[in-house]
């Protein structure tokens, strides 16, 4: 009896007070250390989902880089507009840089030896001291050889625009170029308007101007802004300082506010500082695809803004990570080589100039 | 008799032991996870990095303002003399504000961050820089300016982020002769520059008279004055018809340089259209005027293509070319040259020295500098010219060699990014600015004789946290971008950064948690091999 006794002993209220606590600390332990790993799993997480997010947009944007998607889409007819002369919405702004040239492939050649490629005349902004080189040659001169680099200027200005002559014409090419005379002797540029007449400058003006020259033609303090001067090709006046030439995005592909589309095709670019203003976001290709993204991961915008600078092109990547629950935004800048306007035109199989259905050989 | 076994309590402890060390290590691993995403993150900023540190050798900003070849009047004028001014090698380009790559980490700090295998301390010792990169580019896309609050959203990851360049770069090309700032890029045709004159003068002929186009009568005037050069100086004429040759101008005037012809024939070119355009136009002047224009550019091509090594004329801005610029070097294994023995624009000072220049093949420079221009008939002042020999190269096959094959290891070095949170001092932003290296600063010869830095470029290009610095001890405001500070608008202190800098660009002064007395480990996050240049280079 005694031993049945001594087997169904139970916990001492001693006992129960030690592993009382014990217990609630060996739980508490627990919890807190599932809670810590199930925080650290999720910033784990969310911080994978970020780097696979940048990813994705570096990388996107590097094939934007390479292939200009955001300006044409070559599988998809309905989102090429730079393909058509007068821009996407029909509103008469000219140049766009997908647009066929129509030149012979004689002109595709740029042998620097060949004296049709020489450009001839003053190529300053100040023309009054050195005279009218619509003398030497011009758009309609009667020499083809001496035409010959007029014709091309004109046709990829009127063409591609400012993007078009950055792109095609050799770095050190002074943009301008002399438009005809028409039966009464008067200048015009390609939009018929009259230029000139041509007067005779003051003596002594000769060093008014101190340039900086080709390769670096386009700097600031360079000669380079013969748009300028409306005797050679009036009312293209666009701002080359910074270069701010650029391919407007297709709609929808745009990462800022305002569509500058039709501004770029007018080649009415505002100037832009070294500081770059509050219109610089809208230049720059976004990209829609990041915006589609599961919900609570982070919103990720690249945008990618080619930019001409010192005679090369250093495309550039603004990647934005806004993380909507923690509020947190952050930003990264890289620089690119990417393809040129040359290459994209090439790679959408136009050998040369045009496209194989608008090729044009004489 | 029953018995009962159950665990004692010290099988209890030995268990509870047990399962506290698994659950420890498992514990301990969570945070390398995310130690691991945050790699992920670094390198995948390293790699954008070393991407942009190549594409800048494409279109570099470094150079911007600071290469253009000039029109002046004086030869010498902008002539950089340092061998490393303007180096195109990959740490100078790291070294930019403007294309966002990097700025040089304080030297007091550097020294505090240990790394693998001690590559930070090596690339110290030899005299380099560990950079950290600045985080400057467009406007935020949501609009405004980029002031310095706004950079400091940028990502923070990337301001734990330094990065060096191992191996050392191979001698560079100069720029230009140290005596002269060439190629000179002229609007042709032209007026012609004063420096012309010893072109004129080797060949006994007098120097041109500045043209007159005041009237229609001075303007014929000039034209027959250019014409004369031609018919009586140099024995020919342009005619109205047929196309220029110049090989057998050359053939056929040997004893006259093909210079002395383009210069003249530039000089006419420039009076004919003056006079198709305003003198006595006419057909058939005008059709002359194309004739004598068309007669110059293809005796200036002809100089330019064929005949690159004479730069006695200046090279046409109509068609800028690589074979404008001479492959130049200095001849770093011959005794320097002393003033008594180098041409120098200076009185000799027998501390002067410079290392001869060596070219591949001979080079003919012009023999004088002037910034007389003179006007009209009056004679001018002669133009002056060096003290000494003119400027010459020498011809050395057994010390040049830059354009000797090479295997690419020869010109590549390795780009090592490493993560340290070095912001985290308490003296982050309170050190002074990594040291100036005044080998990369201009030394520009003046015509009094006096020589002097071109300080403005310190400020400008060649410190990258010069925007950053405070501008008193105070550490209230910086120079942020402010376009009249620099030398002798700040003071010393400030203008060489000794008050520290706004390192994270946010606009305040920070003191970190981290002591300045503990050491840092840098964790090694990415390499790449890179090519560095020996001469400028842009792509395009």
């Amino acid at each position: 009896m005694s031993s049945l006794a001594d087997a169904r002993r139970g916990m001492t209220l001693v006992e129960l007070l030690v592993a009382i606590p014990l217990s609630i600390a060996v739980v508490a332990a627990a919890v807190a250390a599932f809670t810590l790993t199930a925080r650290v799993v999720a910033l784990c997480e969310r911080m994978s989902r970020t780097n696979q997010a940048v990813r994705e947009a570096y990388l996107a944007a590097a094939d934007e880089v390479d292939f200009w998607w955001s300006v044409d889409d070559p599988f998809n007819a309905a989102r090429q507009p730079q393909r058509n002369l007068n821009g996407g919405t029909g509103d008469g702004c000219n140049g766009n840089i997908l647009v066929p040239i129509d030149l012979p492939d004689a002109y595709w050649n740029w042998d620097v030896a060949d004296p049709r490629t020489w450009q001839r005349g003053p190529g300053s902004r100040h023309r009054l001291v050195h005279g009218d080189y619509s003398i030497v040659s011009r758009l309609d001169d009667p020499d083809p050889a001496l035409a010959w680099n007029h014709q091309q200027m004109d046709a990829i200005f009127n063409r591609l625009g400012m993007y078009g002559m950055a792109e095609y014409m050799p770095a050190p090419t002074y943009w301008w170029y002399i438009t005809a005379r028409d039966g009464s002797g008067t200048y015009r540029n390609s939009f018929g308007d009259p230029v000139g007449p041509f007067t005779l400058g003051l003596p002594g003006q000769e060093y008014e101007y101190k340039y900086g020259c080709a390769p670096y033609k386009l700097l600031a303090n360079c000669m380079a802004s013969p748009w300028e001067d409306p005797a050679y090709m009036g009312g293209r006046f666009t701002s080359l300082h910074w270069r701010m030439i650029g391919s407007a995005p297709c709609r929808s592909w745009m990462a800022g506010n305002t569509e500058r589309f039709n501004e770029i095709a007018r080649s009415t670019l505002p100037m832009v500082d070294a500081r770059w203003p509050a219109q610089v976001p809208d230049y720059l290709a976004c990209t829609p695809d990041l915006r589609l993204r599961p919900m609570g991961w982070p919103k990720i915008r690249g945008g990618l803004m080619r930019i001409e600078k010192q005679g090369g092109r250093l495309p550039q990547l603004q990647l934005e990570v806004l993380d909507e629950r923690t509020g947190e935004r952050t930003y990264q800048n890289d620089l690119f080589i990417g393809t040129t306007l040359r290459g994209a035109r090439q790679q959408r199989d136009w050998p040369h100039w045009n496209p194989p259905s608008t090729r044009i050989d004489r | 008799m029953i018995t009962r076994q159950g665990f004692t309590l010290f099988e209890v402890g030995i268990s509870l032991l047990i399962m506290a060390i698994a659950v420890t290590s498992l514990l301990l691993l969570l945070p390398s996870g995310i130690q691991a995403q945050q790699a992920t993150r670094f390198q995948l900023i390293a790699a954008g990095k070393a991407l942009t540190i190549a594409s800048t050798i494409v279109g570099p900003a470094t150079i911007r303002q600071t290469s253009s070849y000039n029109e002046g009047g004086s030869l010498a004028d902008s002539a950089a003399i340092n061998a490393t001014t303007f180096s195109p090698d990959l740490h100078v380009y790291a070294n930019s504000i403007f294309d966002g790559i990097g700025i040089a980490v304080p030297t007091d700090i550097a020294r505090r961050i240990d790394s693998d295998g001690d590559e930070i301390a090596s690339v110290l010792d030899e005299g380099g820089s560990i950079f950290y990169p600045p985080t400057f580019g467009v406007a935020p896309m949501d609009g405004g300016t980029p002031t310095m609050e706004g950079i400091s959203y940028a990502d923070a990851s990337i301001r734990r982020l330094v990065f060096a360049f191992r191996g050392l770069p191979q001698q560079n090309l100069l720029r230009h002769h140290p005596q002269i700032a060439w190629p000179y890029i002229q609007h042709q045709p032209g007026l012609g520059m004063p420096w012309e004159r010893s072109v004129w003068a080797a060949e006994g002929i007098p120097f041109p008279p500045a043209p007159d186009y005041s009237t229609p009568a001075a303007i014929d005037a000039t034209y027959l004055a250019t014409s004369t050069v031609l018919a009586v100086d140099l024995g020919f004429v342009v005619p109205l018809a047929g196309v220029a040759d110049p090989v057998l101008w050359e053939t056929t005037n040997p004893g006259r340089p093909l210079a002395v012809a383009c210069l003249a024939l530039r000089n006419h070119a420039h009076a004919s259209v003056i006079q198709a355009s305003f003198g006595t136009a006419t057909p058939a002047a005008e059709s002359q005027a194309r004739i004598d224009h068309e007669w110059m550019m293809r005796f200036l091509m002809f100089a330019k293509l064929e005949r690159p090594d004479d730069c006695r004329t200046p090279r046409p801005g109509f068609h800028v070319l690589m074979t404008d610029v001479p492959l130049l070097a200095y001849d770093l294994f011959a005794s320097p040259a002393t003033s008594t023995a180098y041409p120098i624009r200076r009185s000799a000072d027998p501390l002067w020295k410079c290392w001869p220049v060596l070219s591949e093949r001979p080079v003919r420079l012009p023999s004088s500098w002037s910034s007389v221009q003179g006007s009209g008939a009056a004679a001018s002042p002669p133009y002056s010219s060096w003290t000494g020999n003119n400027p010459i190269t020498n011809q050395d096959p057994g010390h040049w060699n830059a354009t000797a094959p090479f295997q690419p290891a020869e010109r590549c070095r390795q780009l090592v990014v490493w993560a340290v949170d070095w912001m985290g001092y308490e003296d982050a932003e309170e050190v002074p600015s990594h040291h100036l290296d005044s080998s990369q600063l201009n030394y520009y010869p003046s015509p009094n004789g006096s020589a002097g830095f071109q300080h403005c470029l310190w400020s400008q290009r060649q410190a990258p946290e010069w925007n950053l610095v405070w501008l008193d001890a105070a550490r209230i405001s910086t120079v942020n971008w402010n376009p009249g500070l620099h030398m002798t608008t700040t003071t010393p202190m400030a203008y060489f950064g000794r008050y520290g800098a706004d390192r994270n660009f946010n606009g305040t002064y920070d003191r970190g948690p981290l002591k300045k007395s503990v050491r840092l480990r840098a964790q090694t996050i990415a390499r790449f091999n890179m090519y560095d240049p020996r001469g400028y280079v842009i792509a395009r």
